[in-house]
This record gives C-alpha cells, structure tokens and sequence, in this order.
C-alpha cells in the first residue's frame, strides 16, 4: 500500500503548490458564512424573544455553521464535480483502467491527501474564529472531543467520497451527473444537519436521522466537537457509519464494474 | 510432451509464418486458442515454446504475444436534430443508432514486433488499441494479450502492458516528473534498484537529467511526451499500445522519440502497435502494417509489400520541345495527357508490364527532350487505401 501513500502524499503536495487559492476562498467562506448566519439566527432569537435554544446560545449557533461549512470543504475539496464523474466523462478515466491498482484506491487517496490538506487549513482557520468569537461561550475543546471529531471527521470524508463516487458512476449511463450532485449536496444541508442543528429537530426526526448516513457529514463531528456527544452516541454512530461505508462500496463498486462495460474513452 | 499439445505446438509454428509474411486481409489463424487462465499463463513472460516433433527434431516458435480473432466494437449513439427544437425533441423521442467502429478483425503480433496500426481519422484505430489495453469491452469477438483477456483487467495483465496516448498525459502536471515517477515505481512494485538502473538508462538514452526535477506543465511538448514515454516504459512491458507519439511534435523531437523507440525495441524486444499519421514514424519503425477504413482491415502485411502489391502502375513524364511534338506523341499514345502544371510535358500512366512497349512506341514517334518513370509513393498508396480512393 505504499502507493497509496504516494498517491495521498504527491496530492497534498498538489495542494500545497498552490495554497493561496484555498486560504482566500476559506477566508471569504467564514466571513461570509459567519455573517449569514449571525443575521439569520439572531432574527430567529429575536421572535422568540431573544430566549436561547437548550445548549445553543447565539455565538454556539454560529459557530456550529462555520462548523458544517468548513467540514463540507474538507469533504468536498476537488470532488464536488470532478473527480470520478469527469474522469468518466473526459476519457481521463484512460490511464487509471492501465494501473494495477485499484481506481477508488487511487480515487480515495487523492482525495483524502486534498482532504487532509483542508483539514489542517480550515482548522486554523476555525481556531482563529473560535477564540476571537465564540471562546465566551464555548470553551475550546478537550481532548476527548478532539479524538471523536477528527474520528468522525476521517469517516465523513470516506463516506462523502464513496456517496459521492457511487452517484458519479452514474456517468456511466447519463454522461453528466452534476445535478445530482447538487441534489445530494442539499440532501445533506436538510437530512445532515448543515443548515440547523440536528437538537433543534423533532425528536423522532432526530432518531429516524440517527440511522442514516447524512449527519456524519455534518451534524455528528460538529456536536463532537462541540462537547455535545456521549461516548455511547459516538461508537453507534460509528457503528451506523461503517455499515453505509459497507453499503455504499459495495454499490459503487458493482455500478462501476457494470458501467465500465459501457465505457468508451471517448475524450481521451 | 502429449500429441494434443504437439499439435497445437506444430499449428502455431504455421500461424506465427503465415502472419509474419501477412498472407493477407482477415487472415485466420489456424492456432488453437489457449484458455485465458493465469494457470495456463503462469510464465506468460516466455515467448518461446520448445517442442518435439513426432520424427524427434527439436521446434522452437514464438508465442505471439497478440492474438486476436474477430473482433468488433459497435457504439449504440443517440442522433439529435439541430437546434433548440430538436433539443427538446431529443428529452422525449431518442433516436438510437448503431455505429460500427470496428468490424470483425483478426490479427497476431509476435514478440519484438512493431506493428503499424493506420486509418483515416475514425477508422477504429484509438477503439482497437483501447480494447487491447483493457479500457474498452468489445461487442464480440476474442483478443488474447500475454495469455490474459485484456477487458478482465486482472493486475498481472497490467504489469505486462503499457499505454502511450499521445494527447492525454499520466503525468501529474504540477509536480515534477521525478514525484510521477516514484508514483510509478510504488504502483508497479518495481524493486528500487532496477528503478534507479532503468531510470538512468532513460534519462541517459532521452537526454531528460536536467528536467527531471521541473514541473511537468513548464516543459515544452516534446519533453512532456518523452517523459511520458518513460513512465509508460518503467516497468518494462511485454506489449506496448503507442496512440499517436509523435502528434504535435516538431521534426527533432519526432527523430529523437523515433530512435528511442528503435532502441527499446532492440533492446526489450516488447511487441508493440503504434497508430501514427506521419509516414516517417511508420517507415521508421513498423514491418507490417494494419490498415483500416471505415472499421474494417482493407490491408494486413509487410511494409515492403504494399508497393509491390499495389503500385501496378507507373507514370511518365514526357518532355516535349513543342505542338509537332506533342501531336505525333498523342497519335501514338492517345492517353497520354497535358500536364495542368507545366505545358511542356504529357503525363500518361500505364501498367508496369507495359512501360517498355509503350516507352519504345512513343521514341519510335518522336524524339523526347526528357523522360520520367515514378512509382506511386508509399504515402500515395497508404492514404488511397485508407480513403478508398483510386491510385493515379
């Protein structure tokens, strides 16, 4: 497997080649973020007049949707609507079908090297935030809930990257996915808990949640690291996880093989 | 050795000569085909058979590397009218069609050949080499490279090919060929020693030591495509699909990726298919060609045999002092026409049998102030056979 770290590693080292790009998109994206959402959940305070949520003052609301946000970046990073899909579609998937190696493998460790590249920058950059805005209210995380995060974070990105790679071979058939793309992404934001906080929903809309592999995209590592999750809660979630993680790969893995049949090159 | 597997020992010896001297288009192979199982093709490597002939005489054939037999690829496309009406047309009523890209064709290449795969643009060149590369699943027929079936794409065919397109790159552009090429070494488990051995061998032989360390995407084409050419070749591949090398490149660089070639081929010994629309890459390198037209092999044998097959006639040039001259040659030779370039010259094109009696005839007629005998150029009978256009 010492490819797959070279893989991981000449990604990263892509990504640090050019690592202006991503500090000014993450600066706007917190700026902007931070904004919408001080403006938005203060005039939801406001009509409740101005009584806090259970466990989420105002500064805890915004600071758990620059959470989800960057969380959706370090997921993301270049394979929103590239990656297997273009290959697909570009014919680039060419010169992936000649290597002995596995394509997902190869797939997953470019994108867990710009994953982890993002990781490291959004966390300064969240760091930053967190003590010059939120510190009053939330205190920085302990050790514990760093653990579980960065947990939950690493089989986020792995089940974003497998969700996002069973839809992609889609390509195989429709040549271009990126609408449902889009539509997975607003799965996401509704069902993952991006938007809103999972506590703010009825209670059998969280329990029905809880078994579906939307909120370890967004709404369980910001609660980890928000202190807000047991040990108990984080090894079921962990449980829910690795069976979507199972489901997905094996999914993606026979729509891959039955649409590689239908594959031409063309492009390439 | 068993009288079964004698016999298939004595069939291949005639297969291996009867494509050696391309007999002809859609030849069949007598071979009986060997399962494609890594069982069958556990030393897949060797590309020589040793057998005992019933009177106790010593054999030795080649494997060829490449078999193929009757292999076609059809494309299911969908037709849209032009124009936004036809557009919205299109997302209720498709209109399927079935595009033949390659028609059945049967072919064997054997261990230190380089063969030439030609055609017009579209002809189904790219669609064969990427079928043998294990990219494309054929719509029907079977293709045996090194004893695997390229579409199943087990990890040990990979090993043994190699991929050269010469529009795509496999090189990361942002980082400098050397990180590529660790890449390379890691993913082909090549043990880091004969790395470093056959990378110097590369560096030296395509003069890249200095570029090893720049970024892929500030090299100018040619250094790109031999870079290329080194990580497609590091691992040392039995068979090599090269699609189009030299596109794009000036003069110099095609020389230099030419002779690299050359030189790999003698000391490797890969079998190799090269695709490629400039004449001087095919005369350089390839014995035998492949020629297809519209998906089909119109042409499948040595280079040295397409003129003598093809080039039955010959054009003279006549050069004529004035009209005297010209009439009394016309009264002779009536076939014979004005030249559009230069009045002063009749150009006739007759079989070759017939160029001394006709040549004799006209001299009989007139005296001649010059006289010319062209062949058809190879490049004149490949693009006609490639078009289906009529030689002059």
């Amino acid at each position: 497997m010492r490819w797959f770290y070279q893989v991981m590693s000449g990604q990263i080292r892509m990504r640090l080649a050019y690592p202006w790009g991503f500090w000014i998109g993450l600066g706007l994206e917190v700026f902007v973020v931070a904004s919408i959402n001080w403006y938005l959940w203060s005039a939801v305070l406001e009509s409740r007049g101005g009584q806090a949520f259970p466990g989420y003052t105002l500064r805890i609301l915004v600071l758990y949707s620059l959470i989800t946000s960057l969380l959706r970046k370090v997921q993301v990073n270049t394979d929103q609507f590239g990656g297997i899909g273009d290959d697909i579609y570009s014919g680039s998937l060419n010169k992936y079908l000649v290597y002995p190696v596995s394509y997902f493998g190869f797939r997953y460790a470019m994108h867990l090297g710009g994953s982890l590249v993002s990781l490291v920058q959004s966390s300064l950059a969240l760091l930053l935030f967190w003590v010059l805005f939120a510190l009053q209210d939330m205190p920085l995380p302990g050790a514990s809930s760093l653990i579980q995060f960065l947990v939950l974070v690493l089989l986020g990105i792995t089940i974003r990257f497998i969700m996002n790679a069973t839809l992609q071979t889609m390509a195989f058939w429709f040549e271009q996915v990126w609408s449902l793309l889009i539509l997975f992404s607003f799965l996401i934001m509704l069902l993952g808990g991006q938007l809103i906080p999972l506590d703010l929903y009825p209670a059998w809309a969280r329990e029905v949640l809880f078994y579906t592999p939307f909120p370890i995209l967004a709404a369980w590592p910001a609660e980890a690291l928000l202190g807000k999750m047991s040990w108990l809660t984080f090894f079921q979630v962990c449980g829910v996880a690795c069976v979507w993680l199972v489901v997905f790969n094996v999914i993606a893995r026979f729509s891959f093989a039955r649409g590689v049949r239908n594959y031409s090159g063309i492009g390439a | 050795m068993p009288t079964n597997e004698l016999k298939d020992v004595l069939e291949l010896t005639v297969s291996s000569e009867d494509c050696k001297h391309g007999t002809g288009v859609q030849q069949k192979s007598s071979t009986r085909r060997e399962p494609c199982h890594h069982a069958a093709h556990s030393n897949s490597s060797q590309s020589m058979k040793i057998g005992v002939m019933m009177n106790g005489t010593r054999t030795e054939e080649r494997h060829n590397v490449i078999r193929v037999s009757n292999l076609s690829k059809t494309y299911r496309i969908h037709e849209k009218d032009p124009g936004l009406l036809g557009s919205i047309k299109g997302l209720f009523n498709r209109r399927w069609i079935d595009r033949h890209a390659l028609r059945p064709i049967s072919f064997e290449v054997a261990p230190g050949e380089i063969v030439g795969l030609l055609g017009a643009n579209g002809a189904g060149k790219t669609t064969l080499i990427k079928m043998l590369a294990g990219i494309m699943h054929p719509s029907s027929g079977t293709a045996d490279v090194q004893g695997f079936v390229p579409w199943q794409r087990k990890a040990q065919f990979k090993h043994q090919i190699a991929l050269i397109l010469g529009q795509k790159s496999q090189l990361w552009p942002d980082l400098p060929a050397a990180d590529s090429l660790l890449l390379l070494q890691e993913i082909y488990r090549i043990d880091l020693k004969d790395y470093h051995k056959r990378l110097d061998y590369f560096l030296d032989t395509l003069d890249l030591r200095k570029l090893l360390k720049t970024q892929i995407r500030r090299l100018s084409l040619g250094e790109r495509m031999k870079f290329e050419l080194v990580a497609a070749l590091l691992h040392q591949p039995k068979v090599i699909f090269l699609d189009e090398p030299t596109i794009g490149l000036d003069i110099g660089s095609q020389r230099a990726i030419r002779n690299f070639l050359q030189d790999y081929r003698r000391n490797f010994q890969p079998a190799m298919i090269l695709t490629s629309h400039y004449m001087e890459d095919v005369t350089a390198l390839c014995e035998r060609l492949l020629i297809l037209r519209d998906g089909e092999l119109v042409f499948s044998g040595k280079l040295a045999d397409i003129t003598s097959r093809y080039a039955q006639t010959r054009k003279i040039r006549l050069g004529v002092k004035d009209d005297a001259m010209k009439a009394a040659i016309l009264s002779v030779c009536p076939v014979a026409k004005d030249d559009g370039e230069d009045a002063s010259t009749l150009i006739l094109s007759v079989p070759k049998d017939d160029v001394s009696e006709t040549i004799f005839k006209i001299l009989s007629a007139a005296p001649l102030v010059d006289l010319a005998i062209e062949e058809d150029d190879l490049a004149s009978i490949i693009d006609a056979l490639q078009t289906a256009r009529e030689l002059a």
